[in-house]
Parts: C-alpha cells; sequence; structure tokens
C-alpha cells in the first residue's frame, strides 16, 4: 500500500499531543493508560515506517531525492520565509534515522512499562517521557537545521525534569549538570549552523541541500567546525572527555529515565556525527576523521578500565555506555578512513557503528532495567552488597546475566553481530589497530563477569533473605528485549542490510 | 487624513482624566482604567492585523503611505496625520507609524491593560494608580508614533513624569531614592538628547529643501529620515559626517540610558525593585524599548554613515552588557533583581544585533525588543506574585513552590525557559537571528569567531534560570513561608494571554517578522546582508 498520510507528523508529533492528554488526566491509572496507549500507537507507526524500507513490497513511501540521496515520506511547508530567514518545515527519513526512530518508539512504550509503580506525580511522570518521545524522533527526522535545533534543545527540558523531580537522592545536582552540561555543548552546534547558513549559496537551514552542496569551505573554517560539532555530539555521545555528566544523570535518574538515557538520546550524538559531521562538511571529515578515532579509542578502554572499579551497579553500566558508544565512534573514524584507501572497511565502518548503536540502544535499555529494579527493591546496587540473588530471585539473575552477556558480545546475541561488525570495519580501514578494541572485549568480560559472579552467584547475602523477584510490569519488558537480542542477534540482516545499503550511499557524498 | 493615530493617543489621555475625576472608589476606577485600556487594546490590535492583512483593514482601511512632494525614495509611514502646529518654528504635529513601531504599539496597549488587571486589588489611592498607568499608556504611544522631533522629546519626557510617581508614591522601601536616580539618570540622557535635536534642526534647511522643497529649518523627522535613505542609495548629499557623528552620539548616550545599556544601567535595578509590580511591568516590557526604537528610527534611520562608523561602540556595550548582567545575575538574592539585570543582558542583543549592519541581525534586534517585553512581562509578574502570596521574593528563602503553588510554578518554569532563549519559544527567534547577523556581518569578517564572547553569555543566563528554579520551586515548602496561596483569579488571565503569546509567537513568528522585515527593506536597505 502507498503512504499517503503524512507517517512523519504523527510519529513526531502524536507523543506530544499525547502528554498533554496523559497530563491532564485524573487518575493514575488513566494516565497510565492513556500513555502506554499514545506511544504504543506510535510503535506500530514506526513499524509501518520501517516496513516500508525492510519490505517496500508491502509498505511504500514516497521518495524524495536531492543530490544523489533519497529520503522518504517527505513533509515539507514553508514556515517562516522572509528574504533573510527562510526555515521549513522539513520531515523526511533515511535509513539512518528510521533505525533510531524505531528504537525510540520501541524503548519508550518499554519504558513506561517499567515505570508502572511509579506513584509520585504519575501524570506528570509519564506525560515527561511522551514528551521526550517527540523531541527525540523530531531530531530524527528534521531535515531543516532550524527546526533540528529547536528539537535538539527543547529535548533537554524533559530529561531535565525526569532527573531532577523523579530521580534519587543527588538529583537536583545532577539534573543541572545535565542541562547546563548539555546546553553548553549544544553552543557549538549554534554557531555550527550560523555557519552552514552563512556559507551555503543560497543561504539556506535545509540539510539536504547543504548534504548535497556541501558549502563550507575546506581548510581552518572546516576543521574548526567538525571539532565544535564533536564537541556538541560528542558530549551527547558521550565520548572521552566529554561523558563526565553522564554517570551522575544515569546514577540519580528514575530507571525509565535511564532506559531512555542511555537506550535513545545517547543515539542523538551518533546520528548528529554521521549526519552533520560526516554528511555535512565531509572535506572536514577527511582531514580530521583520526580525532574521532583518538575519542573512540581512548573512550573504549576509559570506560572499560573504570568499570572495573565501580561497585554501583547503575554506575558500571553508566561507564560501560561510555565504552560501547566508543565503538560508534570509532566505527565512523573507521568509515571515514576507509574511504580515503579506496573504500576498504569504508561501507563496513559505518554499518557497524550504525548498528551498534541499534544495539546498544537494546541491550543498555535491559541493564538498566534490570539495574533500576534491582536497586528499587533491595535499597542498594551496591555489587559488593548483593550476593547470591539468583536463589531468591531467578528472574532478576536471569535477565541480569543475558543482558550482561548481550552486552559484553555473546555470539548469538545483538551485541556479538554489532561489535563484529565494527571490529571487521577497524580491520578493513586501520589493520592491527582492531586489537585495541578487541582487548577490551576481555576486559568487558572481565567487569562484567566478574559483577555477576559477586552479585548474582555464591552465597547468599543474608539481608536478602526476603528479597522480593521481578514483578509482572517489569518482567514484560525485559522480556521484549531479550526477545529482540536474540531476533537481531540471528537476523540482523534485517537491519544491516538497510545500513549497508545506505552507508553505500553515502559514500558518494565523501 | 487618517485619524486613528491620534485617536490611539487620546483614548488613554481621555481615559486617564476620566479615572481622576470620575474614579471615586476603587471599584470605578479599576473599571473606567479597564474600559478604557481595554478599547485602546482593541483599537491596535485591529490596526496591526490590518497592518499584517491588508485585506482585514476595514477598519481604518488599508494602510497607506505618504509620500513627500520630491521625486526619489522615501520611507514609507502608514496612517501619516501631519497637522501644522507652530509653523514659523518649523513645528508640526506629524505622527505615523510602520513595521517598526506597530508592534512596539500593541504591546504598550496590551501589556497596560494587563498591568491594570493584575493590580485588580490595588486599595492605595487607586484613583492616582490607575489614572497615571492610563498617562502613561499615552505617553509611551505617543513616543512610538511621533515623526516630529519636539513632538518625540515632549512625550519622551511625559513618560517620565507618571513613572516617577508610580515609583514614587507604590514603591518598596526605597522608593523614594529609587525614583529620584530614575528620574535624573533619565532625564540628564535626555538632555542630551536635546543637544542632538538642536543640531539636527539647525542643519535642517537643505535636507529640507530637498525632500520637501522648503528652503527652511524643521524639525520633521520624515525630512531626515528620506533625506538618509536616498544619500545611502546614491543619490544627493546629506548632513556630513563630521556633523552626523557627535549628533549619533549625543542621541545614543540618552538611548543606552534607557534600553538601558552597561555602563549607564544603574538606574534599573533600583527603579524595578522598588517600582509596584504593574509599574515594573511598563517598565521593562515597553519603556526599554524607547531606548532601541530610538536607535533604529533615528541613529540607523536619519545618521546612517554616522551607524556605519561607530558600529563598534553597540558591539561592544552590547557584548558587555550580555555578559557582565548575566554574570551579575548568578549572584542575585532578590528575584525582582535577577529579573531586572536578565533584561540588561537582553537588551544587550538588541545593541549586538544593531551593531552587525545586517539587515537579518537587526530584525533580530527589532524583534527581540518585541519578545523582550512579553517575557519580561511575565517575570515581573512573577516576582509581583510570589511577594503577595509568600511575603518575600529572596530566593533563599522560597523552596518547594512546586508543592505549594503549581500554577505559579508552571508559569514560572514557562516564563524562565522562554527567558533562556529555549528554542521553540518566542524569544529563541530573536535571539537566533541576531547571532547570525553577527556572525555574518561583514564588520568582524575574520574575527567571526570573536562571538564566542556574547555566547557564553546564554549559558550563564541558562544557569541562573535553571538554578533559581530550581531552589525555589523543589524542596518542601519551609514553615516561615506558611500556606501561601497560588495564582489569584485577575493573576492568571494575565498570566494566560502572556503564555499564550510566547507559545504562538514561537511557533507562528511570521506576522511579526513579515512587518519588520517591510520595515527594514524599505526604511534600511542599506543594511548588508551576507
Amino acid at each position: 500500500m502507498l503512504l499517503d498520510f503524512p507517517i512523519l507528523t504523527l510519529v513526531v508529533l502524536l507523543p506530544g499531543i499525547g502528554a498533554v492528554f496523559t497530563y491532564l488526566t485524573s487518575s493514575d491509572k488513566a494516565a497510565r493508560a492513556v500513555a502506554l496507549g499514545f506511544s504504543l500507537v506510535v510503535l506500530g507507526l514506526a513499524t509501518v515506517l520501517l516496513l516500508g524500507f525492510v519490505w517496500p513490497d508491502l509498505v511504500s513511501l514516497p521518495t524524495f531525492v536531492n543530490g544523489g540521496h533519497v529520503y522518504y515520506a517527505v513533509e515539507k511547508s514553508p514556515w517562516v520565509s522572509i528574504p533573510t530567514l527562510n526555515v521549513n518545515y522539513f520531515l523526511g527519513a533515511d535509513e539512518l534515522s528510521v533505525v533510531l526512530v524505531f528504537l525510540n518508539s520501541l524503548l519508550t512504550p518499554l519504558a513506561l512499562a517499567i515505570s508502572w509503580d511509579e506513584h509520585h506525580r504519575v501524570a506528570a511522570f509519564f506525560a515527561m517521557f511522551l514528551f521526550m518521545e517527540t523531541t527525540i524522533n523530531g531530531v530524527f527526522l528534521s531535515l531543516d537545521l532550524f527546526q533540528f535545533l529547536i528539537f535538539w534543545e527543547v529535548g533537554l527540558v524533559p530529561m531535565y525534569f525526569l532527573i531532577a523531580v523523579w530521580g534519587g537522592p543527588r538529583r537536583r545536582y545532577a539534573a543541572i549538570k545535565f542541562f547546563l552540561y548539555t546546553f553548553l555543548a549544544s553552543l557549538p552546534l549554534l554557531l555550527a549552523v550560523f555557519a552552514f547558513y552563512f556559507y551555503s549559496v543560497p543561504h539556506t537551514f535545509d540539510m539536504t541541500e547543504i548534504i548535497k552542496t556541501s558549502p563550507i569551505p575546506p581548510g581552518l573554517v572546516g576543521d574548526l567546525m567538525f571539532v565544535a560539532l564533536l564537541i556538541a555530539f560528542g558530549t551527547k555521545l558521550p565520548t572521552w572527555p566529554l561523558h563526565t555528566w553522564l554517570p551522575d544523570a544515569h546514577v540519580e535518574a528514575p530507571t525509565g529515565g535511564s532506559v531512555i538515557l542511555a537506550g535513545v538520546l545517547l543515539k542523538l550524538g551518533g546520528y548528529g556525527l554521521i549526519r552533520f559531521n560526516v554528511q555535512m562538511i565531509p572535506r572536514a571529515a577527511l582531514d580530521m576523521w583520526w580525532l574521532l578515532a583518538a575519542a573512540g579509542i581512548i573512550s573504549i578502554l576509559y570506560g572499560a578500565v573504570v568499570c572495573l572499579a565501580q561497585d554501583d551497579l547503575k554506575r558500571l553500566v553508566a561507564f560501560s555506555s561510555v565504552s560501547h558508544m566508543g565503538f560508534v565512534t570509532l566505527g565512523i573514524a573507521a568509515g571515514v578512513y576507509g574511504f580515503t584507501i579506496n573504500g576498504r572497511g569504508a561501507v563496513l565502518g559505518f554499518t557497524g557503528a550504525i548498528f551498534q548503536m541499534f544495539a546498544h540502544g537494546l541491550v543498555s535499555a535491559a541493564l538498566f532495567m534490570v539495574a533500576g529494579s534491582l536497586g528499587h527493591k533491595l535499597g542498594t546496587r551496591n555489587i559488593s552488597e548483593l550476593g547470591g540473588i539468583a536463589k531468591k530471585a531467578p528472574w532478576m539473575a536471569t535477565f541480569l546475566m543475558i543482558s550482561f552477556m548481550a552486552s559484553l558480545g555473546l555470539p548469538g546475541l545483538v551485541g556479538f553481530v554489532a561489535e563484529f561488525s565494527v571490529f571487521i570495519g577497524v580491520y578493513a580501514a586501520f589493520g592491527l589497530l582492531v586489537f585495541v578494541p578487541i582487548l577490551t572485549v576481555i576486559l568487558t568480560a572481565a567487569y562484567y563477569i566478574w559483577a555477576m559472579q559477586r552479585a548474582i552467584f555464591g552465597p547468599p547475602n543474608p539481608k536478602w533473605e526476603t528479597m522480593p523477584d521481578l514483578h509482572g510490569f517489569e518482567v514484560a519488558p525485559l522480556a521484549v528485549l531479550t526477545a529482540s537480542f536474540a531476533v537481531f542477534g540471528i537476523l540482523p540482516i534485517v537491519i544491516m542490510g538497510l545500513i549497508s545499503n545506505w552507508a553505500q550511499g553515502i559514500l558518494g557524498g565523501l | 487624513m487618517s485619524y486613528i493615530l491620534t485617536l490611539l493617543v487620546l483614548v488613554p489621555l481621555v481615559g486617564s482624566v476620566a479615572v481622576w475625576v470620575a474614579g471615586i472608589t476603587q471599584r470605578t476606577a479599576k473599571w473606567i482604567a479597564l474600559g478604557f485600556s481595554l478599547v485602546e487594546t482593541g483599537l491596535t490590535t485591529l490596526l496591526l492585523v490590518g497592518f499584517v492583512e491588508p485585506a482585514w483593514a476595514f477598519a481604518f482601511g488599508a494602510p497607506t503611505f505618504t509620500r513627500p512632494p520630491t521625486a526619489g525614495l522615501f520611507v514609507p509611514l502608514y496612517y501619516m496625520e501631519r497637522y501644522t502646529w507652530l509653523s514659523n518654528f518649523g513645528i508640526t504635529y506629524i505622527v505615523g507609524v510602520d513595521g517598526l513601531s506597530l508592534p512596539l504599539i500593541w504591546l504598550t496597549a496590551l501589556l497596560t491593560t494587563l498591568a491594570v488587571v493584575f493590580h485588580w486589588d490595588e486599595e492605595n489611592r487607586p484613583q492616582a494608580f490607575f489614572g497615571l498607568f492610563l498617562f502613561l499608556e499615552m505617553a509611551l504611544v505617543g513616543v512610538f508614533m511621533s515623526l516630529d522631533l519636539l513632538l518625540f522629546a515632549v512625550f519622551w519626557e511625559l513618560v517620565l513624569l507618571p513613572m516617577f510617581f508610580l515609583i514614587g508614591i507604590w514603591g518598596g522601601p526605597n522608593r523614594r531614592y529609587a525614583a529620584l536616580k530614575f528620574l535624573i539618570f533619565t532625564h540628564v540622557g535626555f538632555v542630551i538628547m536635546l543637544l542632538s535635536i538642536f543640531a539636527l534642526f539647525f542643519n535642517s534647511a537643505d535636507v529640507n529643501m530637498a525632500v520637501y522643497g522648503v528652503n527652511a529649518n524643521t524639525l520633521d523627522m520624515t525630512a531626515f529620515l528620506d533625506g538618509a535613505l536616498r544619500h545611502e542609495m546614491g543619490a544627493l548629499g546629506y548632513l556630513t559626517l563630521g556633523l552626523q557623528i557627535p549628533i549619533f552620539a549625543a542621541f545614543l548616550i540618552g538611548f543606552l540610558v534607557k534600553l538601558p545599556s552597561f555602563p549607564f544601567h544603574t538606574w534599573l535595578p533600583d527603579a524595578h525593585v522598588e517600582a509596584p509590580t504593574g509599574g515594573s511591568v511598563i517598565l521593562a516590557g515597553v519603556m526599554l524599548k524607547m531606548g532601541g526604537y530610538g536607535i533604529f528610527r533615528i541613529n540607523f534611520g536619519m545618521l546612517p554613515d554616522a551607524a556605519r562608523d561607530l558600529w563598534w561602540v553597540l558591539a561592544i556595550l552590547g557584548t558587555i552588557s550580555m555578559v557582565y548582567a548575566a554574570f551579575v545575575c548568578l549572584a542575585q538574592v532578590d528575584l525582582k533583581r535577577l529579573i531586572a539585570y536578565s533584561s540588561i543582558g537582553h537588551m544587550g542583543f538588541v545593541l549586538l544585533g544593531a551593531s552587525s549592519l545586517t539587515v537579518i541581525g537587526v530584525q533580530g534586534a527589532i524583534f527581540q525588543l518585541f519578545n523582550h517585553g512579553i517575557i519580561t512581562a511575565i517575570l515581573f509578574m512573577l516576582a509581583g506574585s510570589v511577594k503577595h502570596a509568600t511575603g518575600t521574593r529572596d530566593i533563599p528563602e522560597l523552596q518547594g513552590l512546586a508543592k505549594a503553588m503549581p500554577q505559579f510554578s508552571f508559569v514560572l518554569a514557562i516564563g524562565f525557559f522562554a527567558s533562556l532563549g529555549l528554542p521553540g519559544l518566542n524569544s529563541f527567534w530573536s535571539e537566533f537571528m541576531v547571532f547570525v547577523g553577527t556572525y555574518g556581518s561583514p564588520n568582524l569578517d575574520t574575527m567571526r569567531r570573536l562571538i564566542i564572547i556574547p555566547l557564553i553569555s546564554i549559558v550563564v543566563t541558562a544557569a541562573y534560570y535553571v538554578y533559581t528554579m530550581q531552589r525555589i520551586l523543589f524542596g518542601d515548602v519551609p514553615e516561615k513561608l506558611g500556606q501561601p496561596h497560588d495564582l489569584l483569579p485577575w493573576e492568571r488571565v494575565s498570566y494566560g494571554v502572556l503564555v499564550a503569546l510566547v507559545f504562538l509567537v514561537g511557533f507562528f513568528p511570521l506576522p511579526f517578522l513579515g512587518m519588520i522585515n517591510a520595515y527594514t527593506s524599505a526604511s534600511l536597505p542599506w543594511l548588508g546582508g551576507f
């Protein structure tokens, strides 16, 4: 069937409308139902959108071609058009954004599910998640720079409130640190948008135009812009050394908040790096890929090493996110560098990076769900205080184990496919440098298995005699995610095929 | 001849007299005041709508401009009225509006109405109080529509009078000092401006000849506007640069005091802290815009060569205002003083945008005047609400208001996010345009990266707003505050209108941007694009 209704507007705005309805409900039950309902509808729409890419015979999306790049389900209408300022309402999807939009739409209802037992100001809490979903989908689907900025910045507001109002003991500190840190980091993005507008002829905010024409002149301007955009997106990613907001934000955020934060918000950084740094300033990317590679390698190593020293389970997972997102950065670097050496590893690098974003989204969501539930039930997340919970809470132990295995890259699960594809890309591009991330896998396995051993197995700590196991509302999202690990671990081609074709396509731009 | 503009001046004047004469009780005084201010708001809204969409201008006819008798370019000013007054001295009553002044006139009418509504329970001499607001409205509207320099000066001074009394009589504990400081600062600035007016008058014969064919001195602003425009677009000679520069400087001092800009800003925190809420709303929401208006109408419109030479003064002062005020805000304890300093910072944007000498920068600056007026009205009302409900404006003493006053907290959150320039809300458009203009300004050229300095103020602004919001709203209500009441019904009306505007202008800035664009392309075509 041909898709002739504005699916992207719905995917972007429906959660926000749902947020308003949720906020206005009069009972907690109604709030949960309305919120979950809206998020499931959006998930349905996102699935239809994904089908348009995966199974074009079933769902046919209208296309828009500009400069050799194809954008799907495009919606464009003028917003402000005076001679000096031409801003459009411009939404469009390509393979890169659709994967991430699907991830967001999948994780939001799961985050709502895991938060089912929240009792403090439920309507506002659930509304914040939907508000977040709108802004994140808006970022991924925006093809106008001004509009991108709006969704990017507004996204800070709901996460700030989620942490500040519903978070842990140090939530005020963590929330304002998160807000100001990422707000400061978005100033280079603002500066870059000025530069894009200024250098493009005619002056435009149209991202498809800028990707086509790459208006930034080669040389110092482009290199500085690359660094500026790296600061902006690297803070979100987060890459060392701009990562320090993440552990605090994660530890203090409510469980559902962490799920979205790690599962989706971090991917905004990766998306930005690819869309802006690689596609919009390709000459600078060809100059400065080494910066990405360095940041990636250091993040991978640093994150893993610091994990070994963590006692708080949530903090451990936070730092492992830093490490895993380093793979994304390294994969992008491999992709760019690979292009300079006759295309070896170029497609693989990008494919690996993007699939790693998808995989890590699923895996870290599960990790934070388990860590959050654990902390919630036991009152502590300190690994040293846990012990032998396998006997008392078999469900929790099972899901914790599966999530750990997926995160460290057990073959058969999605994490392995992602890491492996990054490794291949890095090897094809950089050769033996790949040993560094490979060795990190060992470190990763070390900290996870050690944590698992202390937390799950071993003699039970008498404190946890009466600990409850996971409730239904916690098992359901975890089961979904665990199933997705297996599905995408065994059939990654569904997503990877898409991404690979896309990566092949953008190499023309480099 | 059109009559609407004089009507806009007469309505509040008659209204203030009516309040003073017939407003014997609090009830009659406030209802008369509300009535007249609503009429004014209605008239200005009709005017605004007709301006944006001439097809809807049934009330006063489609906007038409009046050309000067000589051939050539001219600055289009609409609904012009021209009556000779003292013709041997070259003084005429001339009024007219365009895309620069009309949003500000509309804002004046709107904010006066909302200020009257906000003070619905004013018990202290309500007759004089409401009467003064209407008189103030008349003077402000007069400033924005005057096209004769002396008329402009008369209205400019008239503004001081009611504000002085509003602060001095209905203000806080230190009101005498604040009112006097306000009066002296702005009056001295005015006197310096007067020197420029005289200088223009005595050098106006040639300009008058070229534009109107009359070889006599004049105070007609349109003569200077048209003369400057024709000069910039290549035609005849005009006032020499050596003459323009001191005139520019003297006017600038007067406008910088009003804006206010560092270093002439020190009257503002005191005036605001001591002024009654409605007074602050008009003071910050409209009066400060007189300074910005003056810079564009006179300094840019009539002295463009000097503007091209002295842009760096505006740039430096604007940047200092932005950065300095932001840091000072971080240290504030009194909520109202914090908002006052944030106004200084936001007006720095106006100077920065003007200094860029680019079309988009100037448009952003003018739009910033309008946006800031709306936002700062919300903020000062919030300060008034919290004082009314809890008895204090001290940030360290306020806590847990989200629990005690949820409606107030909602408005505060929106007001603070709007003021820090969150994209999606109205001030992001103007701040963005100012920055793009500065970045692309031919003045900066290789020093483009200097834009980082004013950019820092954005983060500091976000810091103090989010930090203050966090401290005031979260946590538990301390014993001292007792049981603060949430918003009063009339407060809700005022906030409702303004918050709606914040979102509406944020989502649909085009009506106002279109007007402003028409103004810049017609009146300031010599500004650079990039």
